[in-house]
């Protein structure tokens, strides 16, 4: 779908009349976007690829910028080489479809291994680039893991509820004021809930309510596979993925099946 | 009214460090020097299966069933530390009784009759216990004038945790819940002394026997037995790499298989590597000559 942008005079919120010093047209609420304005930065953003194809086709292009996309799986799945994955696959030129731009991450387990980071960047090269050019801004902050740090010290849950929800804040709004994705890896525990033992993805419930966007990362078999729990957009779906020397790819029996999580 | 902000926890109850602002890194300047930082398991095959040998400032953890010879790998790293490249004094914190000296004793090497005095050894005998101990090793280490002539602590064993957890908990979820908190404590004590000083960690573990369902890179076939390491996802969470020992008794030539499996690691491929047990140490060997015997790459 395409259109030319420009938005019709009906749909804007100004006020006729209102005008004060300077400004023509004052909003009526400051800070306040129409949302025809809205739809045509969203129809413009780029998604920062994950490398794999079908892991990109349930997430609607890529990881969203603007938005908040919580990552969770139990360990060795893969969590943190999306996480380098995505920091490196953000840097790719604009010619080359990309967004140009830096990463920040931010390591709270002592998993990023820097080796690693280089033959990704060096798998991601060899499969597209020939060159980088310079000039970027942050397009990107993954945090390996948020979960970590709170795990320890909190006796009273609610005041690590209250932290938890201040940090979302915080990091929705630096999405949204710099345009940039941001990408939470959170860890699995183990939850008792109505007599028996289930898999949950860690820091409680009103935690779950705190990203636009959720993938769980588990194991079916020996295959890796990619589950999207929660998106605003994107209905739920699964895709497989896998792990190479090069970095996140299509799982090498990609057949575009869609596998139903039980 | 909205009420204040909270503020963070004070930092003192884990830490005795004071809290520094963290500052970004460019990765590329990291690079040289963290391939350098990695202790060698004195055999070329084990260090391949490794990508050098064990990174400093992480976590590794080596699970397996008792006598698959991971006392026998502390007890050789123990003392390669003193003569590698990182040229570091060992902390050996055991929870297993006694300390199995006279094998220590056995390993060292002839040449270098001083070389026990660059391993410390500790005993732990409960969570709590490990908890002040390591508290002790953080001042020990951010003070190290006080012993000029004993190298610095760059090698911090543990051996094993699982022993640590056995007494004091039940399977209910409220001692489930504690015993998780206590896995995050002492795995940040651990990283944090990892990370500041520059240290390689290794932790043992033992295994459990697991029924059908659970599937990935964390169950193995182990003398006959389905088994994954102790201390279940939330341990598993804590720690950064994962090497599991394995020995299968091959059927038709009744041999002992021994592997140490990559079960998980952000910086390795999942391989494995077979070895031995003699009693020099722990020795990667090549596959026996199989038709499709597949290379270590």
């Amino acid at each position: 779908m395409s259109y030319t942008g420009s938005a019709p005079a009906s749909s804007s919120l100004y006020w006729k009349g209102m005008e004060s010093s300077g400004d023509p047209h004052p909003p009526i609420l400051a800070g306040a976007q129409n949302a025809w304005d809205m739809l045509s930065d969203e129809q413009s953003q780029k998604h920062i690829t994950t490398g794999s194809g079908d892991l990109n086709n349930i997430l609607g292009g890529g990881i969203h910028c603007k938005e908040v996309t919580e990552i969770g799986g139990v360990p060795g799945v893969g969590k943190t080489q999306l996480g380098i994955q995505l920091a490196i696959n953000v840097q790719i030129p604009v010619e080359y479809g990309g967004l140009g731009g830096k990463a920040v991450y931010i390591d709270t387990e002592g998993s990023f291994m820097v080796e690693r980071v280089y033959q990704i960047a060096e798998g991601c090269i060899s499969d597209i680039l020939e060159h980088f050019p310079h000039s970027h801004d942050v397009r990107i902050v993954i945090i390996d893991s948020v979960t970590f740090h709170f795990r320890q010290d909190f006796d009273d849950l609610a005041l690590r509820t209250r932290v938890l929800s201040g940090l979302s804040l915080k990091l929705m709004k630096i999405a949204k004021a710099f345009n940039l994705a941001v990408v939470l890896l959170n860890q699995v525990t183990t939850k008792f809930t109505e007599g028996s033992f289930q898999l949950t993805l860690a820091l409680g419930d009103s935690w779950s309510h705190s990203c636009t966007n959720r993938l769980i990362l588990y194991w079916n078999g020996n295959d890796r596979y990619a589950y999207l729990d929660k998106s605003p957009s994107l209905p739920v779906a699964s895709a497989p993925y896998a792990v190479t020397g090069k970095g996140v790819r299509d799982a090498v029996s990609s057949n575009h099946k869609r596998v139903r999580v039980t | 009214m909205r009420p204040p902000a909270p503020r963070p926890p004070a930092a003192s109850s884990s830490s005795s460090y004071s809290q520094r602002e963290p500052r970004p890194e460019n990765p590329l300047l990291l690079l040289p020097s963290c391939r350098a930082a990695k202790l060698s398991l004195g055999c070329p095959l084990l260090d391949r299966l490794l990508s050098g040998g064990l990174p400093a400032a992480s976590v590794t953890e080596i699970a397996g069933e008792s006598a698959s010879g991971k006392t026998q790998l502390c007890l050789q790293l123990a003392l390669l530390a003193p003569q590698s490249p990182l040229s570091a004094s060992a902390l050996f914190l055991h929870s297993d009784l006694p300390f199995p000296l006279h094998r220590l004793r056995g390993l060292a090497p002839k040449s270098r009759p001083d070389i026990l005095d660059h391993v410390l050894v500790a005993a732990a005998h409960s969570p709590t216990d490990l908890l002040s101990l390591l508290s002790r090793a953080q001042r020990l280490l951010a003070n190290p004038g006080r012993s000029p002539h004993r190298l610095p602590i760059r090698l911090i064993l543990l051996d094993s945790i699982a022993t640590l957890f056995r007494a004091d908990f039940d399977a209910s979820p409220a001692d489930l819940k504690r015993r998780s908190a206590l896995f995050f404590q002492i795995s940040a004590k651990l990283k944090e002394l990892a990370y500041r000083h520059h240290c390689v960690v290794v932790v043992t573990n033992q295994v459990v026997d697991v029924v059908e369902g659970d599937a990935g890179n964390t169950v193995a076939w182990s003398s006959g037995r389905r088994v994954s390491p102790a201390l279940g996802i939330a341990w598993a969470n804590c720690v950064n790499t994962r090497l599991f020992l394995t020995r299968e008794v091959d059927g038709a030539s009744g041999i002992a298989r021994r592997r140490m499996k990559v079960a998980f690691a952000p910086h390795l491929p999942e391989r494995a590597c077979e070895f031995v047990i003699r009693r020099d140490g722990v020795f990667g060997v090549e596959p026996a000559g199989e038709v499709g015997a597949p290379v270590l790459g």
